[in-house]
């Protein structure tokens, strides 16, 4: 490369960081260069996130420096490296939903408390839309943006406050594969203009995409750093991981046997407490079968939400009938979707997945605390619930001291086979899994595959929730495409590719009002 | 005109400045994130700070910014408790409220006897303008805090609607992570927050005992401060809500005081009553109507029954107005009662409010 000579525009040298007797980040090297596009490889708990922390002065560290264009910093507050130009993309958007984009730029340390950056900021947004491409709808309130529009916001918040290396955690989260091709074309843009960026993320497709050169963690310290394009996949696994991951094995045929759930003419409003706002869904028809995985595929925001809502009894239908493990599934509530034989793997795992302040034996026997052996007469029985949340914390690979801490603190892959331990834990007729792998590691994320793999040979029906269209490419048997509330179509696993699935995606415009 | 006449307004704006100026204070901290619940005893507090310094000097000067200084005092430990060691914000709100009772019964009764009385505020004329008849005395012949009142709103609506400051201060109530990721001090502009909220709800104190009637009594907020938190609740933490609410509050009040006088509740009363409740109920269905098409329906709902039935009952009180006394306690309960109804009715305003309301804000969890 051609930077290769100039100095670095970010170098990290033999920075460590303790808390207590754990070392987060062990004597780590790093540079990144101007112009380049850096991947920061790692399993969760490697070290990535203390190591950003430290750059965006949100921790200082113990040993080591941190060098930029060549002089040593050290800021002592979030502010000093936003002021030196280091930014970063939050996974969980910085954003206030009730401001405006407009005022969200304009957020910022006033020196003159009746100062008014919005007219500044204004011009300063245009400037970068002529030169990045970046456009902003700068009246609109950002809680009526979407996570593609948002995102774009606060990329350009930050080059707003002249942010000259940018660190993206986790970007693709939350975006469709368009909204993917679009970061990444702009992150290739923003290189070449002589930005600096870093990249963290768990997927080795969008690493071998866009990156230039990678730098992977493992417990805390560097273990190989390289170009990009004299590596493959499969040595940067054995890097992260520390040794090979198995191969998965083949999908098993199943031959789907009965209908488990069964989705009629499903229509749903907006707003659930006006019927005559415009459909979230509408003439949805699915049938998902024992033994079978049907993948819902669709950019966020085709009525995901609403559909699992619907069918979970969350959300008033408006019309149409849901049939569940053969029987007419009326009057739902959440409640008697569980008894009936339906399971959840929710999306947002923080907030509706978990208890997170509840002891993780709590967490898992909760769904099993109303019936005996847990409870008798309506009285728990604590000591046969925590036996209980041990035997599935063996069986399910939940790596914990102890039952009794807070499941908050465990990490995301941890938390993740709890909630997979208790929804499989009743020997559910269907599971509903959405985005089941969402921010997770390598191995967690194999872990919760197996899991669903075998609740299929089991003859388990699973319906797949997933804006990660290769997720849904691997795993499902059939794959309906959800778009603007409508189902495009159904198409079987052999027949599928991403370019037909992504045409169903796009085909339609806006759905007809019916 | 009865009982509703030009004193009565004039009574009335003088009801609602303080609570009007106790509340912008508390929509700017709550905008902050911190609800100050010890605004009671901040403003008592306030109250007896402005007495005292007044009773050591006869400056009605000295005395409001005594009143200023106290409120800032009592508001700082609400900060300290609040932002500092994070302590539950109701809790440590009611504790202040306790205290400020108890410290100022105490002092006055220890230290400052024996009592004085001190002229209250001059009125102050604005030529031209006090000549518009009904508006022009009630609202261009009042006292200087009165006008300062107003200045002061205009200055927040202004600061809040056009200045950086203005958007930090929402961000830090809505998000403080986004603010914070933005580099903008949480408990900078917390501490900012809550210490002005202690200078307004002190200053509306001290007009309570040396502006208004000129002298202190024991526990004499009576319950302005926890009217001015619900003044908040109620204009949606909008300055505009807040106008409407204040006004709310302060004609009941002003009401009560001349029902009081009277005894006896004239035929006017209830005619007002009436239109008040008509009135609350076509600008209900209008709003309503504006949303969903259920006006076309024409369906009622239960609350407009209970208007209608309601306003039939205050039509048979027009048309023979019975004698009724009420002693004065539940007078006194008036604008409380009002103050319950207006909340119960406008309870779904509650997702208006700033989402870190109330919620103290560690960083680590970014």
């Amino acid at each position: 490369m051609a930077n290769r000579a100039q100095t670095p525009a970010l170098r990290l040298s033999g920075v460590t960081k303790r808390f207590g007797a754990f070392t987060a980040n062990e004597r780590v090297d790093l540079d990144i260069n101007r112009g380049e596009i850096h991947a920061l490889l790692g399993e969760n708990g490697a070290g990535k996130t203390t190591l950003m922390r430290i750059v965006t002065g949100l921790y200082q560290p113990d040993e080591g420096e941190v060098r930029m264009d060549g002089e040593t910093i050290r800021f002592r507050k979030p502010e000093h490296a936003l002021r030196a130009g280091i930014g970063m993309v939050h996974q969980h958007f910085t954003l206030v939903p009730t401001l405006t984009e407009l005022q969200n730029l304009a957020m910022r340390p006033a020196r003159i408390p009746w100062s008014n950056a919005t007219a500044d900021v204004r011009r300063r947004s245009e400037e970068i839309a002529a030169t990045t491409g970046l456009r902003i709808n700068p009246d609109r309130m950002v809680a009526d943006a979407s996570i593609g529009e948002r995102q774009r916001l606060e990329i350009v918040k930050l080059l707003c406050r002249g942010a000259r290396i940018l660190i993206f955690d986790e970007p693709s989260a939350a975006l469709s594969p368009g909204e993917w091709d679009e970061l990444a074309a702009l992150m290739r843009r923003l290189a070449a203009e002589g930005h600096a960026i870093v990249l963290i993320s768990h997927k080795l497709t969008e690493v071998f995409a866009v990156a230039d050169r990678y730098t992977v963690l493992r417990a805390g310290a560097v273990v190989g750093t390289g170009l990009v394009t004299e590596v493959t996949p499969d040595e940067l696994v054995t890097m992260m991981v520390g040794g090979p991951v198995m191969e998965r094995p083949a999908r098993a045929h199943v031959n789907p046997g009965r209908p488990v759930l069964t989705v009629r003419g499903l229509g749903v409003a907006r707003d659930p407490l006006d019927p005559k706002s415009p459909p979230a869904l509408s003439g949805i028809d699915l049938q998902v079968r024992a033994g079978e995985i049907l993948g819902i595929a669709g950019v966020a925001g085709s009525g995901q939400n609403e559909l699992v809502e619907a069918v979970m009894g969350i959300r008033p239908a408006l019309r149409g009938r849901i049939e569940l493990d053969g029987k007419p599934f009326e009057d739902r509530t959440p409640r008697r979707f569980y008894q009936s034989g339906g399971a959840l793997i929710p999306e947002d795992r923080h907030h509706v997945a978990i208890v997170s302040g509840m002891t993780l034996w709590e967490n898992i026997t909760m769904r099993a605390l109303r019936r005996p052996p847990l409870s008798r007469r309506g009285i728990l029985n604590p000591s046969a619930a925590r036996g209980e949340a041990r035997r599935l914390m063996a069986e399910f690979d939940i790596r914990a001291d102890t039952e009794k801490i807070p499941i908050g603190r465990l990490s995301g892959g941890n938390q993740q086979k709890a909630v997979l331990a208790r929804e499989f834990s009743g020997h559910p007729a269907l599971l509903i899994a959405v985005q089941p792998v969402r921010g997770l590691d390598v191995r967690a994320t194999d872990f919760v595959y197996r899991q669903l793999s075998e609740h299929r040979a089991r003859g388990g029906a699973i319906l797949l929730i997933s804006m990660d269209l290769d997720e849904i490419l691997a795993l499902s048997d059939r794959i309906a495409v959800l778009a603007h509330g409508r189902i495009q179509g159904v198409v079987e696993a052999e027949d599928a590719t991403r370019t037909r699935i992504g045409a169903l995606m796009t085909s339609a415009e806006e759905a007809p009002c019916s | 005109m009865g009982i509703f006449d030009v004193a009565f307004l004039v009574s009335a704006v003088t009801i609602a400045a303080p609570i009007l100026l106790a509340a912008t204070g508390e929509l700017v901290s709550e905008r902050a994130g911190v609800l100050n619940v010890g605004l009671e005893g901040v403003m008592l507090t306030g109250a007896f700070g402005g007495y005292l310094v007044m009773w050591e000097t006869g400056s009605l000067v000295l005395g409001f910014v005594g009143g200023m200084i106290a409120g800032l005092l009592f508001a700082a430990v609400m900060a300290l408790l609040s932002i500092e060691a994070k302590v539950d914000q109701i809790v440590s709100g009611i504790a202040l409220t306790l205290l400020g009772y108890g410290l100022t019964a105490f002092l006055n009764e220890r230290f400052l006897v024996p009592a004085r009385t001190f002229d209250p505020l001059p009125r102050l004329e604005i030529p031209v303008l006090s000549d518009i008849p009904v508006i022009g005395p009630a609202m261009f012949d009042q006292d200087a805090f009165i006008y300062a009142t107003a200045i002061l709103i205009i200055l927040v609506a202004f600061a809040l609607g056009r200045t950086t400051w203005g958007i930090n201060l929402k961000a830090v109530g809505e998000s403080p992570v986004s603010a914070d990721a933005a580099g903008v001090g949480i408990r900078a502009m917390r501490w900012a927050a809550v210490l002005f909220s202690g200078l307004c709800a002190g200053a509306a104190g001290a007009y309570l005992s040396i502006g208004d009637v000129g002298v202190f009594r024991e526990g004499m907020s009576g319950g302005r401060g926890y009217l001015a938190i619900a003044a908040v609740l109620f204009g949606g933490w909008r300055l505009a809500g807040l106008g409407i609410a204040a006004t709310i509050f302060a004609v009941a009040d002003a009401t009560q005081l001349r029902l009081q006088a009277i005894g006896v509740i004239p035929r006017e009363v209830w005619v007002a009553v009436m239109i008040l409740v008509v009135l609350v109920m076509v600008l209900g269905r209008m709003r309503r109507g504006a949303g969903a098409a259920r006006l076309a329906s024409g369906r009622l709902t239960g609350i407009e029954v209970a208007g209608l039935a309601s306003v039939a009952i205050l039509l048979a009180l027009v048309i023979v107005p019975p004698s009724i006394t009420l002693p004065v306690p539940l007078w006194l309960a008036m604008p409380y009662l009002l103050a319950l109804v207006a909340l119960g009715t406008e309870g779904k305003r509650r997702h208006k409010a700033p989402t870190a309301l109330a919620v103290p804000y560690l960083r680590s969890e970014v």
